[in-house]
């Protein structure tokens, strides 16, 4: 069964703090996209957290950042 | 004593068109102009303004490090970092979204995603909203 796939934006109404969110992507195309979407938010100093790594029954490892 | 505020903001000249459209969502009827003077303490010039009729202008200058930082009026009276998020308050959802939106369109590992409407969660005991992309019904865009 394939991971659900998708990309949170996630930020305080009132500061506009920001986190990003990365699900179901493999580990080296996870990383790709953290940087893509943190520079086009303009979230530079952003930290990324792996919360997750696992393989899935696909060979695929499923990961998640925080930015 | 009123004076000029000063607040960063993690708006970035490269989506500076997605900021003015994001500002004239925010402050419905009022002008968003470039490059002119801001109607507030020291009149100072400013990359966009937003002409507000009914108080203060809201002022974004550009940085030497690619971002804006929002120039606004306090009165005199409460906290300047307030001053700032009251002003920026309503622009986070449209910018946010319309970056999104051109993610889609310009990361080929993102092509046919799509962005769903803004809800609100909670993290941590913090009410936040989510913008989330996903795929969309014709597949899970590529690869990078």
């Amino acid at each position: 069964m394939s991971m659900p796939q998708y990309i949170d934006i996630i930020f305080d109404p009132e500061t506009g703090e920001t986190e990003i969110k990365l699900e179901g992507f493999p580990d080296a195309v996870c990383d790709e996209v953290a940087k893509k979407v943190i520079a086009q938010l303009g979230v530079t100093n952003a930290k990324v957290t792996k919360t997750a790594s696992a393989e899935g029954g696909d060979g695929q490892k499923r990961t998640q950042s925080i930015g | 004593m009123s004076h000029m505020v000063k607040g960063k903001t993690s708006f970035t000249e490269e989506n500076k068109d997605l900021l003015v459209e994001a500002l004239k969502q925010a402050y419905t009827g009022c002008e968003v102009r470039l490059n002119v003077q801001a109607m507030i303490s020291g009149r100072p010039i400013c990359d966009i303004v937003v002409k507000n009729e009914r108080g203060n202008d809201v002022g974004f200058r550009l940085k030497a490090d690619g971002t804006y930082e929002c120039l606004s009026y306090n009165p005199g009276y409460g906290n300047d970092q307030d001053r700032t998020n009251s002003a920026l308050k309503p622009v986070y959802d449209p910018y946010n979204r319309a970056v999104a939106k051109k993610m889609t369109k310009t990361n080929p590992a993102l092509a046919g995603w799509i962005v769903s409407k803004t809800t609100d969660i909670e993290v941590k005991g913090t009410k936040k909203k989510r913008i989330r992309l996903s795929p969309g019904a014709g597949g899970s865009g590529g690869w990078i």
